[in-house]
């Protein structure tokens, strides 16, 4: 898969349908056609019904787009991962999902559901099959047993380049995805005057420059948001390409700042 | 005025109320009722007060979070870490009288993200008696991940966690007056599983026992 810009419906994402309708109309029409959701997102249904009905205004069809939901923790731990599976392809109204990622890489469940996953893609409820939240040490245990991800989600920006999970993806053929892409937009890259002068070089926004820093090191980042504008504003980015150079310069702020803990949210990590 | 303070200001008029009606009726047992009211309102500050300590303990591990990639992280017992790390060093203490070492590994495994990926330090301190110790308390709780808590059995100490000054008065005053313990020797940690942990995850470790 290409590097592509995905629409994510985490936490910022409108939550009714009305507005979710309109940002995913804007984004259909800007070109983006991946999705990104999960079960504690609370709009795995609303999206699909919002994909459906925006498909067939726009006189498209469910296999132009790429429906991608997780597996999250409190799921792993009560085991029976099809169910829910099954449930969401149910109230989604899908025959498939087309990436189902675990959220949360809880050691003590992985393998379990890992397992269930497999199934679920051989069986063809699921297309592709990953694992959000990983480190080069997940990755190389995960090599060491066989364990081989079509795609993993990292928190990854400009603050934290995560450039050894890259390496080893690119290597793998593993498909890479950033969740906070712009760190929330962290005053150390709003302030940043390497961005700025590219910003000026390029004329293109912060949030622009550092999207494409994405794409041009093989990343597909997700981002969210709830206004047009801002939509269109990022999709505005495949006419221009940064540098080697300039990719270097954005990839030396690396501080490996993380936003989010994930011994917190995934304890044994 | 909002709910909380509604039922602070509920609970003094109810309290003042209690006192002047005892007084009128029961002069003799007026110094008695006093001494409660005094008993619990100490109580409550001190409860307050220890809140206040865990979640500053606590607060280094929110999300978006300035503090990141520090030296050193030291869990357990009540130790001084300017005994045991050099001055010029990051560190983040996680620290509660009497926490023994299972529980200690247990705080390990949700607080060890926020340490160097590279450099990271891990101290572990706990007492002799507490070596195989693996109750929890109150003071732990703010630490744990929901999941966690239920995994483990603990949700109704869960729910008392907001009164750690009531279930464990005599900790409470040691956090706060922060009473740290002193002839700390550094050993070897006696718990294999935490030094693996540490060793998959770059992590050095050092053991501290009283």
């Amino acid at each position: 898969m290409d590097e592509c810009l995905i629409f994510g419906t985490g936490a910022s994402a409108a939550k009714d349908y009305d507005g979710l309708k309109r940002v995913v109309s804007c984004a259909a029409t800007c070109g983006i056609r991946m999705f990104d959701t999960a079960p504690s997102y609370g709009v795995e249904e609303i999206l699909a019904k919002v994909i459906f009905d925006v498909s067939q205004e726009k006189g498209l069809s469910r296999e132009d787009f790429i429906i991608q939901t997780k597996i999250d923790a409190w799921q792993m731990v009560e085991g029976n991962v099809e169910k829910f599976v099954d449930c969401a392809l149910q109230k989604m109204k899908l025959q498939y999902i087309d990436n189902l990622l675990i959220h949360w890489p809880l050691p003590d469940f992985l393998d379990d559901t890992w397992n269930k996953m497999k199934l679920m893609k051989k069986s063809g409820k699921v297309r592709k099959i990953g694992i959000c939240n990983v480190r080069t040490r997940h990755l190389n245990l995960f090599d060491k047993r066989g364990v081989s991800p079509d795609i993993i989600q990292i928190e990854r920006n400009p603050l934290r380049t995560c450039e050894r999970e890259i390496e080893f993806c690119k290597q793998k053929g593993i498909e890479i995805q950033a969740y906070s892409p712009l760190c929330k937009m962290d005053r150390r890259l709003a302030d940043s005057s390497v961005i700025k002068k590219f910003s000026e070089k390029y004329n293109k926004n912060i949030g622009q420059i550092i999207l494409r820093w994405h794409l041009d090191t093989g990343v597909s980042p997700i981002f969210t948001s709830t206004k047009d504008y801002r939509i269109r504003e990022y999709m505005d980015l495949f006419d221009f390409a940064l540098s080697e150079d300039d990719v270097a310069a954005i990839s030396a702020l690396n501080i490996n700042y993380k936003y989010y803990l994930e011994s917190c949210l995934c304890p044994g990590f | 005025m909002n709910k909380r303070r509604f039922v602070c200001v509920l609970a003094t008029v109810s309290a003042i109320a209690m006192i002047v009606g005892c007084f009128s009726l029961f002069p003799k047992l007026l110094p008695l009722v006093l001494t409660f009211f005094v008993l619990l309102g100490v109580l409550f500050i001190l409860n307050r007060t220890v809140l206040k300590k865990l979640y500053s303990q606590r607060d280094p591990f929110k999300i978006g979070g300035k503090v990141r990639n520090v030296d050193y992280l030291i869990i357990g017992d009540m130790i001084n870490p300017a005994t045991i790390i050099p001055a010029s060093k990051t560190f983040v203490q996680i620290k509660a009288p009497n926490r023994g070492l299972l529980v200690s590994f247990e705080i390990l495994r949700h607080t060890s993200s926020i340490l160097d990926e590279d450099n990271g330090n891990v101290i572990i301190a706990t007492t002799l008696k507490n070596k195989t110790d693996d109750k929890f308390s109150v003071f732990d709780i703010p630490f744990l991940y929901n999941l966690s808590i239920k995994k483990l059995g603990i949700e109704r100490l869960s729910k008392l966690s907001r009164y750690p000054a009531l279930i464990n008065p005599l900790s409470s005053i040691k956090l706060v007056l922060n009473l740290d313990k002193k002839n700390w020797k550094e050993t070897e940690c006696p718990n294999k599983e935490i030094s693996i942990f540490c060793t998959e995850r770059n992590f050095n470790l050092s053991y501290y026992e009283n």
